[in-house]
């Protein structure tokens, strides 16, 4: 690996990490890429420690010739060689420190991870969950169509359109959302406008998430070259048929990423609505904890968002590579 | 078929258009040369309305394109346009780069508008290239989809912008063969360009300007051998001498 051998080749094979890439590791990517990963599962079982450092070396090597040629899947098998190493060295380093401080720790796993409690409030903290989806879901379907809605006011040709939009998009953005969550439940019942806590989070949410969502659609929107709607009118297609069939095609297509980010921000946003006493997964934490004393089903709680968000924030980043190797 | 009356555009303070006066008869093919900045792409761009006019008429076959209450995406729909950046929709196919605007504008079928699509993309030469992305083609195949996709609404008149300036040398030439074709079939042009082996063989008038003016306005052999303007010697011998 520390081979500085700079052959012609090498030269031109600049690995990403700026290292020369010997001929050695060049020919063998895949075959480091897959010994990363048997090495980051032994790692985990027969070989602690030791298997997973080898894993992480492994995988280095493979990523230094594939971050030239963006060859997705020999850059796959490294990664997961790789993640598998770091959990096996943290999980040594760990179990390590675990048994220097025994007693110590048996305090703290009854403060944090006691398993009656686990075990009681696990199906009520799922229940939780299934709330803060629905809420999530579906504030998301009605923040994409708005948030276009607004995006399209905003780049209107028409004056009024436009200062409608900008106002919208100004205030909402530079109110905090619990006080937009506190005005729509609490404040509009004195309008007589009494929505029920679902409502009023969905309400809140989607106007909310649709002014951010709205400049990202419209910043989506003016990367698109102009040159694509001048073709697009000067064929005869009216301003709306131009956005419809050739502009905003594309600009959906750019603005994918920056929108996925958005839906993790508004998953973990839905936990302000316990503070109108929806019952998504944080407050149904928060009872259990008030009433068995122990701070245990807050874990619980970290457990279920880190499940959604987690794979979507890698999602997300997956996204962003095959999109751009489109465009 | 073009009457251009007093045409004037400013940018800020940026005057491109001076006074603009021209008469662009049926089948003409009018190749306009001139230094950069002199105001040629945005006379052009002032006929089909992607600019607006400060001052002055454009009319084209008798309906004022400048006047605020004329329908301007009736009046594109026969003027054809080619840009210098080709622009073709990358998300589409070239089949379907030149049917979308058949379709959504003249309501016509997707069989029918593709049949033509066909037919057009074989005249400039690219019809086994029908289902392939923009960015699978060379730029000279893009530029003849551009073009086959402006012929698709069937013009009275077509616009070249500088449509070979970003192209590879050895692109060239397909391009302007093309044109060269449409120009013997009788179509109306107005070109752009820099390319004065075509204005020689294919044009049959040549206008030069300079700083938003017409400065000479005649038969293209005529103006090479013997420009009378000083402006035009200039320029001439300035860029004929690398030919």
């Amino acid at each position: 690996m520390d081979d500085m051998e700079v052959t012609p080749e090498g030269e031109l094979m600049q690995g990403g990490m700026g290292e020369p890439v010997s001929e050695f590791e060049k020919a063998n990517v895949s075959g480091w890429a897959k010994a990363s990963l048997i090495m980051g599962i032994l790692g985990l079982t027969a070989l602690p420690f030791v298997g997973a450092v080898l894993a992480i070396v492994f995988a280095r090597i493979a990523k230094k010739r594939i971050l030239y040629d963006d060859e997705l899947a020999g850059d796959g098998l490294a990664t997961a060689g790789q993640t598998l190493g770091i959990i096996g060295v943290v999980l040594a380093v760990l179990a390590l420190v675990g048994f220097l401080m025994q007693d110590r720790l048996k305090a703290l796993s009854a403060d944090f991870f006691d398993w009656s409690t686990i075990k009681y409030s696990a199906p009520k903290l799922a229940r939780g969950f299934l709330a803060t989806l629905e809420v999530a879901l579906i504030s998301e379907f009605l923040i994409l169509i708005f948030g276009l809605l607004i995006a399209m006011l905003r780049l209107s040709k028409v004056k009024v359109f436009r200062f409608l939009a900008t106002v919208y998009i100004d205030v909402i953005r530079g109110l905090p959302l619990i006080l937009q969550i506190f005005i729509i439940y609490f404040g509009l019942s004195y309008l007589g406008l009494n929505f029920s806590r679902l409502t009023a989070g969905i309400v809140a949410l989607t106007v909310c998430y649709s002014a951010y969502e709205a400049e990202i659609y419209r910043a989506g929107i003016e990367s698109i070259h102009k040159g694509q709607m001048e073709a697009s009118r000067s064929l005869g297609m009216t301003y709306l048929q131009s956005m419809r069939y050739v502009v905003l095609p594309q600009a959906v297509r750019r603005v994918i990423p920056p929108l996925s980010n958005e839906f993790v921000m508004l998953t973990k946003d839905t936990a302000l609505l316990a503070f109108i006493g929806y019952a998504e997964v944080f407050q149904t934490g928060k009872e259990i904890m008030g009433k068995m004393a122990n701070v245990t089903p807050l874990v619980g709680v970290a457990f279920f968002f880190l499940i959604v968000t987690i794979p979507m924030m890698r999602g997300v980043q997956y996204l962003e590579k095959r999109l751009a190797k489109g465009d | 078929m073009i009457r251009i009356v007093d045409l004037h555009k400013k940018f800020g303070d940026f005057v491109a258009l001076n006074g603009i006066n021209l008469d662009v008869k049926p089948s003409q093919v009018v190749v306009v040369v001139g230094p950069s900045g002199s105001g040629k792409s945005t006379m052009l761009r002032c006929i089909n309305g992607l600019e607006q006019a400060t001052r002055g008429n454009i009319y084209i076959e008798g309906i004022d394109v400048t006047h605020r209450a004329t329908d301007i995406n009736k009046v594109r729909e026969k003027v054809g346009m080619v840009f210098q950046s080709f622009n073709l929709f990358p998300h589409l196919t070239a089949l379907k780069n030149v049917t979308l605007a058949p379709i959504k504008v003249r309501k016509i079928s997707q069989d029918e508008a593709s049949a033509r699509a066909l037919d057009l993309l074989d005249k400039v030469g690219l019809k086994d290239k029908a289902d392939a992305f923009p960015a699978h083609l060379s730029g000279g195949q893009q530029q003849r989809v551009a073009i086959a996709r402006a012929l698709a609404m069937d013009p009275d008149v077509m616009l070249f912008d500088e449509v070979t300036s970003a192209l590879d040398p050895e692109l060239v030439s397909e391009v302007l063969d093309t044109m060269k074709g449409l120009a013997f079939e009788g179509m109306t042009m107005m070109v752009v360009t820099h390319e004065m082996g075509f204005a020689k063989e294919v044009g049959t008038r040549l206008i030069f300007m300079d700083e938003g003016l017409v400065v000479e306005d005649g038969d293209p052999t005529q103006i090479f051998n013997d420009p009378q303007h000083p402006r035009t010697q200039d320029f001439f011998s300035k860029i004929l001498s690398h030919m």
